[in-house]
């Protein structure tokens, strides 16, 4: 139904299009507009040289002249470069004009829309094209900005479709809180919550701790196709202009509107194949077993999270067939996406629709990924005065999905016996086939994962509106106002089922959750801008006030003990067993904001931001408190080159120095935590208690201070150009939900407190290598480096955990003072006063600290780079990007499981004697005189060798380096003179496009860049651990773009 | 015009933001949950949630007791032991101070306000109760510290401290369960209470039973108080219709027995020859128990304890564990997958049977609320007793015992007994909660015959404290662990009765090895909860030594003398 609809909207664009007459006559019209960011130029004189015929073009850049054939005409705009050009057949002449004096006119676009000449700003503020970032073919777009913004930390959830991708820009400045930034489109916030599984009814023996299901990041709903341009905020000013949403930063997203002139129709397509090639490795030598002795049933239980097979049996008999269970396993995915746009309009108003459609299915059995985008934008202009410009835009998703983590098919896959066929799972009867011997019970081993994928299945769908209204009005040249409204509307409904004879669903008989969350944003800006130039200094001063109304209700269900095994629904479940869960998330936020700026001369920018913010989130009902805070920033930019100084330097184009200096306020990110947090509770007689996180009536704003400084310059005629950065930020009294001793009344508790710090430098190069009529070859590098570290921990307390990332054995995202944020914990093997190995003297065997948490690593990569290559030759363009990554710590979850059930290859030498050096644990191991232990281990007749307490976690951390092709992409553009023997086709292009086409890589697992947990994850989340999620896919599109 | 209305536009956000603003903002109330609910609302959580620390915590004290122990051998916490860096047997800890305690300060608070005074009684009565198995169980504890808003460490108080608050906390539940002075609007306790259904005079009761308790643990100290506890005893449970038990509705896991089938916990337990030996006549009429001599067994195992298949033993079938060691039959399959007569088939049949019911191995129904599969109070739809009349009887007695009123004693020792059979016997319970007994309650001839036979005492020459402290064993075994553990640990739990010069717990024998981290030594104490206090109370842990590692077997002050 859903791709019949698509047709249609796509035939009903063709019959949109009419082609123009094509009548020979003597009014010239067209459009100018500027080559940096294709928006129409206003008042560019256009003359026909020779005569004193003249006019302009108007706000849309159109203008009209009366001209004939062989003349010429001449556009002049200040700043920019004298054009001319011959009339030629054609009577719709339409240009783009190339800046004169690089960077003067070079905009960012900022908050609400506000464009920015680049020489204003005091902060870095980094730009990608819309056209880069689809041109990736991602289907979520977010894993685009990889390598193409300095400072900018993605990390995918899994290479599953509709997987999550979180992105944090620098550091993570907060240990608990959501370290995200804030996404813009239009100027209105767009909502990027991942589901948090905290919401959902829970049941027995079905973990959910954002860790076996993946939820998409709702930003993954924009179609990059609408991306006009990308600006990335980094620094205090994305929050000086948005308020404490943006204390993470900011992307802002500008989509694109329709051109006034002629209609244009243009359809693109592209279809991708997928493979996932990188898996963790393991050892086919030796069979299941324990101890060298052979046992089909023989399981270990690493961690009490059940029952695995264990594989330190014998070597397997000669000639035992041995099945390729993981390339059994996973398909080919395919996707393919279609994306048509309409766009036209008037000199009074412009229209854009664009529409897109998806189709993925996954390299995971039954998963899949659809989703349809329309987009239908415009822009009038009501009067002289007043204009508007208006989208809005509907999508619908629907995500089929497969469990991760502990007990999902990739773990399940990994140790499946390879001497059994993993695609044999269920009976002739169609129940679950069991591996281990009869009667142990379907709890007793995990399922198969062709089970797993084909019985306990989830689903998402999503159906989202947001539109958006900016009314300009310029009652006079000094004064601008305008106002921006925005709505953000989406429901999104998702399901979950654990079959009866599941490993976990056994328990419970069966186990059915399904949620559906509700989620509406209002926002609305109001601002005035006033502008007044005095002798030689500029004056802009903005006064705003800015309304957010946020609301999500999530409303979970949940059943268990199904009737019928095999159907899917809340109906099948016992009554009695059935709960509910309702979750409301209201939030509303005011600010006043005031923005200052003055500049002398094109030279010297200052600018001075204040802003009052009001958060529901501080109200309460019982004491009384204020819900405002404020905050500022301070910023310079100094254009040195504009001295007398630097004028007569030929091969500096370009200098800028820039500092600045700002404070962030910010309030608790969850509601109603400052009056009493009660929970519905579902034992015997019902009612409520406290729920595990205490409230706090005196919780306070945390603020950051950040200091940031850097330069620009641009070199040989402006071939080459250098942007640095440095910046330094300190957060104190975060708001976090910290565990602490019981002695506070609760599990956890809101504090305040606490010192972070992030430090980092980050460099932008831009070279035009060769720039030669036929040729051309441009190169990009973004470097970063940050250091989070946390210099006093929230209320003193001794560490704070995620337990979310304590997803295998003992290793967690953790934090101490003195650690940076990036710290992983887990165990270490326990030695004495005098650091020598202390051996278990009942075992023979090293003692491994267990639950007793140490540092054993840091995630923070020392740095990284992005490197981007573009080609053009003639009609074929080529572009790749290359991502490095030097250091920072990855936790290879998956080696360490399979290094403790006998699959890793680390545990073939088994058979070689160990000798193990230390001494034993008698008491008198930190005396003078310990006992020397000195025994030597056969692993193959002893697996406890390879338990969990004579294992750690930090022998299975690795320092990772990187140098991965993000994307690579070839285009060819079909030449205009094959295309000038027919009237309907203006342009066309095809394109190859490859994603993750190769990693080089010192990690021995296989994809250092996933996630344990999804992009709900808080703090500095689940990046670095590696443990049950598929790695990215290998994948290759190819397709066209038509314009007509 | 149009400047007009974007003026007012601009002005009308401009006010909203200003002026109104503070009332817009004013929504930081969650809509899906109330954050003021009435005392009433929170009440039943904090019946239900008494279980949940009492029982979760009873999978290792009810090991250290012998109520029950491991079917594997050399299990630490069989061997008096703990495990390290992990939260088991910390979840009284956690009910003291998370599940109820801050709670109960909701409702004190909030009931005082209201006048609900009933609900302020009952309150401070539980956190007396929960304070009182805290520190008996952990010994120093966080007490005056315990609450305060804005603090993240807390330091630790003595027990005697603790013992005066739990004390000052029971009197302070007499006094405003006694309050008559209620405000007709205000919802009473029958509306949150289903274990005593707003029964204010059984609450008394139950505050009673708490503060004799709280007076009987000093039996070891000079400053005992043996009328205090029989005055106390007087004035709590009389009969079975007193007895403070929490039912369970069983329709789901969360409101199911812990012990019960559905949620499966006790699959890895079994008896221990002591309570076998208790009740098949070996200890108490010093005859062993053989088919000759099956007029000792008593009328009450058969209700309490599982039999196997295997009734060669001359024991009907009944076996035990002894704590340490393992059924050497348990890695036998089911009986019937072998031939008749072979080996594996009969020693199969000699397992020792699951506390869930006769020749149980492993939990026969793990995914349906099955009410045929239970035994006495393990089934998911079995009450948790808390206190019982019985308890109270054999406090009494033993109060009465030591101030040399034998006449008493013997009289409460007796209604001690009678009590436990009632308990057994009873029909009903509230919520619809299944009987206890098996099959048929235990008949009025089978009761008189027990009292008449070996097992039990009929005169004060003859009464001794063995013969209370064992019954009181039986009658606390399966639901009163720390009850019993502190028992047995003011006994040192092998001190021998002056009087008779034998062991007071006739027949309890250490495990034949200690836990390497015991240093020799039984357990006395247990480490506070590892996720509070040795992650984030650490300074405090080794203040009071709490770091060594044989800190569990510190004696705890209550049993010094």
């Amino acid at each position: 139904m859903r791709k019949i609809l698509l047709l249609m909207l796509f035939l009903g664009s063709l019959l949109l299009y009419t082609r123009p007459a094509l009548a020979q006559q003597k009014t010239v019209t067209g459009t100018v507009i500027g080559d940096d960011d294709n928006d129409p130029l206003r008042d560019v004189t256009v003359t026909v040289k020779g005569t004193r015929l003249a006019t302009k073009t108007n706000q849309a850049g159109f203008y009209s002249i009366n001209a004939s054939k062989g003349q010429v005409l001449v556009f002049t705009f200040i700043d920019y470069v004298r054009k001319e050009v011959t009339v030629g057949d054609d009577n719709n002449l339409n240009l783009r004009m190339v800046q004169a004096r690089k960077e003067l006119g070079e905009v960012v676009v900022t908050a609400y829309g506000t464009k920015k000449s680049k020489r204003e700003l005091g902060y870095s503020a980094q730009d990608v094209k819309g056209d880069e970032i689809a041109q990736t073919q991602r289907d979520n777009w977010i894993n685009a900005l990889a390598g193409r913004v300095a400072g900018a930390n993605i990390t995918p959830t899994s290479g599953t479709p509709g997987a999550s991708t979180s992105i944090v820009l620098r550091g993570a400045v907060s240990l608990g809180g959501n370290n995200q930034p804030l996404f813009v489109v239009d100027g209105v916030p767009y909502d990027n919550q991942t589901m948090n599984q905290e919401n959902l009814a829970s049941g027995n023996s079905v973990a959910l701790g954002n860790r076996n299901s993946d939820y998409t990041n709702r930003a993954a709903d924009i179609n990059p196709e609408d991306i006009e341009s990308v600006t990335i905020l980094k620094g205090p000013e994305a929050t000086a202009l948005y308020g404490s949403d943006g204390a993470s930063g900011a992307i802002v997203i500008t989509t694109r509107k329709g051109k006034s002139g002629k209609a244009s129709v243009s359809y693109g397509n592209s279809f991708r194949m997928e493979k996932v090639y990188r898996f963790p490795e393991i050892q086919s030598t030796y069979s299941r077993g324990l101890n060298g002795v052979y046992d089909p049933n023989a399981t270990v239980n690493p961690y009490g999270a059940g029952q695995q097979f264990a594989y330190f049996g014998p070597k397997y008999p000669a000639g035992t067939k041995l099945y390729d269970n993981i390339n059994a396993f996973f398909e080919t995915g395919f996707t393919q996406r279609h994306n048509v746009n309409v766009e036209g309009g008037s000199d009074i108003s412009t229209y854009r629709l664009s529409a897109n459609y998806m189709d993925q299915t996954g390299i995971v059995p039954n998963t899949s990924f659809e989703s349809i985008s329309i987009r239908l934008s415009g822009t009038a202009k009501l009067s002289k005065k007043l204009s508007l410009t208006t989208s809005m835009n509907y999508v619908n998703t629907l995500n089929n999905k497969a469990s991760k983590g502990a007990g999902g098919y990739l773990l399940n896959l990994l140790n499946f016996p390879q001497d059994l066929d993993v695609k044999d799972f269920a009976n002739a009867d169609g129940s679950r086939k069991l591996f281990r011997s009869a009667g142990t019970g379907l709890n007793a081993e995990f399922d198969n994962p062709f089970w797993d994928v084909n019985k306990n299945v989830g689903q998402d769908k999503v159906d989202r509106f947001t539109g958006n209204f900016n009314l300009n009005y310029d009652p006079y040249k000094w004064l601008n106002i305008s106002t921006i409204t925005g709505l953000d509307v989406y429901s999104q409904t998702g399901t979950l089922m654990i079959h009866p004879q599941s490993r976990f669903g056994f328990n419970t008989n069966g186990f059915y959750s399904l949620y559906q969350q509700n989620t509406r944003n209002l926002n609305n800006v109001l601002k005035a801008t006033f502008k007044k130039k005095t002798g030689n200094f500029s004056n802009t001063l903005t006064i705003g006030a800015a309304v957010d109304d946020n609301k999500t209700r999530i409303d979970a269900q949940r059943g268990e003990r199904f009737y019928e095994v095999n159907f899917a629904s809340v109906n099948n479940t016992e009554p009695t067993s059935r709960d509910a869960k309702t979750t409301i998330l209201n939030t509303r936020k005011t600010r006043l904001f005031a923005n200052y700026g003055i500049s002398y001369e094109n030279m010297v920018y200052l600018s001075f931001a204040g802003n009052r913010e009001g958060s529901s989130t501080f109200m309460s009902r019982f004491v009384d408190k204020s819900p405002y805070f404020d905050y500022g920033a301070a910023s310079l930019s100094f254009i040195f080159t504009e001295l007398k100084a630097f004028e007569n330097i030929d091969w500096l184009n370009y200098g800028k120095a820039r500092i600045s200096y700002g404070t962030t306020g910010k309030g608790p990110y969850s509601p109603y935590i400052i009056d009493y947090t009660f929970q519905s509770q579902i034992t015997t007689g019902g009612g409520y208690a406290y729920g595990f996180t205490g409230n706090n009536f005196n919780l306070r704003p945390e603020f950051t201070k950040n200091f940031e400084f850097g330069g620009e310059v641009k070199l040989f005629n402006n071939r080459l150009s250098m942007d640095f950065t440095r910046y330094s930020l300190r957060s104190k009294d975060q708001i976090l939900a910290a565990r602490a001793s019981y002695g506070t009344g609760y599990v956890i508790k809101w504090f305040n407190g606490g010192l972070i710090e992030n430090k980092g430098i980050e460099a932008i190069m831009t070279l035009s290598a060769v720039k030669q009529k036929n040729f051309t070859w441009d190169i990009t590098a973004n470097f970063d480096r940050n250091r989070g570290k946390i210099l006093k921990m929230p209320a003193d307390l001794p560490t704070y955990y995620d337990s979310d990332t304590w997803v295998v054995g003992n290793l967690r995202s953790q934090a101490y003072e003195g650690a940076f944020s990036g710290n992983l914990s887990g165990s270490i093997y326990q030695r004495n006063s005098n650091g020598e190995l202390l051996i278990n003297p009942l075992s023979g065997l090293p003692a491994s600290t267990g639950a007793d948490f140490f540092i054993v690593g840091d995630r923070q990569p020392d740095f990284k780079v992005g490197l981007i290559n573009s080609f053009t030759y003639k009609d074929f363009s080529l572009s790749f990007n290359l991502d490095f990554r030097k250091g920072g710590d990855v936790f290879n979850g998956n080696e360490f499981i399979l290094y403790l059930t006998g699959l890793s290859k680390l545990t073939l030498d088994r058979e070689k004697p160990v000798n193990i050096n230390g001494v034993l644990i008698d008491g008198l191991q930190n005396t003078t005189n310990p006992t020397r232990s000195d025994i030597t281990v056969f692993p193959y007749y002893r697996s406890d060798y390879f338990t969990a307490t004579s294992t750690t976690e930090s022998d299975f951390i690795e320092s990772v380096n990187w140098m991965r092709l993000r994307d690579a992409t070839l285009t060819y553009r079909l030449p205009k003179k094959l295309l000038q023997r027919q009237k309907v086709v203006s342009s066309a292009s095809v394109f190859v496009t490859g994603t993750d086409l190769f990693m080089i890589t010192n990690y021995s697992g296989a994809d250092p860049s996933v996630n344990a947990n999804s992009a709900f994850a808080r703090g500095y989340g689940g990046a670095g651990i590696d443990y049950g999620a598929l790695a990215t896919p290998r994948g290759l599109n190819f397709g066209l773009k038509v314009q007509f | 015009m149009k400047k007009i209305i974007i003026g007012a536009v601009f002005a009308l956000t401009a006010i909203a933001s200003f002026t109104g603003c503070k009332k817009f903002l004013d929504i930081n109330s969650d809509p899906d949950t109330p954050q003021f609910p009435d005392p009433s609302s929170v009440f039943p959580t904090q019946l239900a949630a008494i279980p949940r620390g009492l029982q979760f915590d009873a999978r290792f004290a009810g090991r250290f007791i012998q109520n029950w122990t491991s079917v594997t051998a050399n299990a630490t916490v069989d061997q008096m032991g703990y495990t390290a860096n992990s939260d088991a047997n910390g979840d009284i800890w956690r009910q003291t101070y998370f599940g109820l305690g801050q709670n109960l300060n909701y409702i004190i608070d909030n009931g005082i306000k209201n006048g609900q005074w009933d609900y302020v009684g009952a309150a401070y009565t539980l956190k007396a109760m929960m304070f009182q198995y805290a520190t008996d169980y952990h010994g120093e504890i966080i007490y005056t510290d315990a609450f305060k808003e804005n603090l993240a460490f807390f330091k630790y108080d003595e027990q005697e401290t603790v013992y005066r608050g739990v004390d000052s906390l029971a009197r302070l539940g007499l006094k405003y369960l006694n309050r008559t002075d209620y405000n007709a609007s205000t919802s009473r306790l029958s509306k949150g209470d289903f274990v005593y259904n707003g029964d204010v005079s059984k609450w008394i009761k139950f505050t009673y039973g708490i503060l004799a308790r709280n007076y009987h643990r000093t039996t070891n100290k000079s400053t005992y108080n043996a009328d205090s506890v029989i005055a106390f005893c007087d004035k709590s449970l009389v009969d079975v219709n007193d007895d403070f038990v929490i039912p369970f509705d069983a329709l789901k896991n969360d409101d199911a027995n812990f012990f019960g089938t559905y949620r499966s916990n006790l699959t890895t337990i079994r008896q221990t020859n002591f309570i076998v030996r208790l009740l098949d006549g070996s200890t108490l009429s010093g005859t062993p128990a053989t088919s000759a001599t099956f007029f000792n067994r008593d009328p009450r195992m058969k209700h309490m304890l599982s039999a196997s298949n295997d009734t060669t033993n001359g024991n009907n079938g009944y076996r035990g564990l002894d704590p340490g060691t393992a059924d050497p039959n348990s890695g036998l399959a089911n009986w019937w997958t072998y031939a008749v007569g072979s080996a594996n088939y009969t020693n199969a049949r000699k397992k020792v049977a699951n506390p869930f019911g006769d020749t149980t191995y492993g939990n026969p129904s793990a995914n349906v609320f099955s009410a045929q599969y239970r035994k006495y109070l393990f089934g998911d739809k079995i009450v948790m007793p808390v206190m019982t009349a019985s308890e109270i009887q054999f406090m009494k007695a033993e109060a009465a015992f030591r101030s040399n009123n034998k006449t008493l004693a013997l009289t409460a020792y007796t209604a001690g007994i009678n009590r436990h059979f009632d308990f057994i016997n009873r029909p009903t319970f509230p919520r619809g909660n299944n009987p206890l007994f098996t099959g048929s309650p235990i008949s009025i001839t089978e009761k008189n015959d027990y009292l008449a036979g070996n097992n039990v005492k009929r005169s004060e020459a003859t009464l001794t404290l063995s013969d209370i402290m064992l019954q009181k064993y039986i009658a606390l075994w399966g639901w009163g662990f720390f009850e019993t553990f502190v028992d047995m640990r003011r006994y040192h739990w092998t001190d021998l009765d002056p009087a008779t010069g034998n062991q007071v717990y006739l027949g309890f024998t250490f495990p034949a090895a200690l836990a390497i981290d015991n240093l020799g030594k039984p357990v006395y104490r247990v480490r506070p909860r590892f996720n509070s206090e040795y992650v984030w109370n650490r300074a405090e842990l080794l203040r009071i030594g709490a770091l060594n590692i044989d800190y569990h077997t510190y004696e705890t002050w209550f049993s010094q003398p």
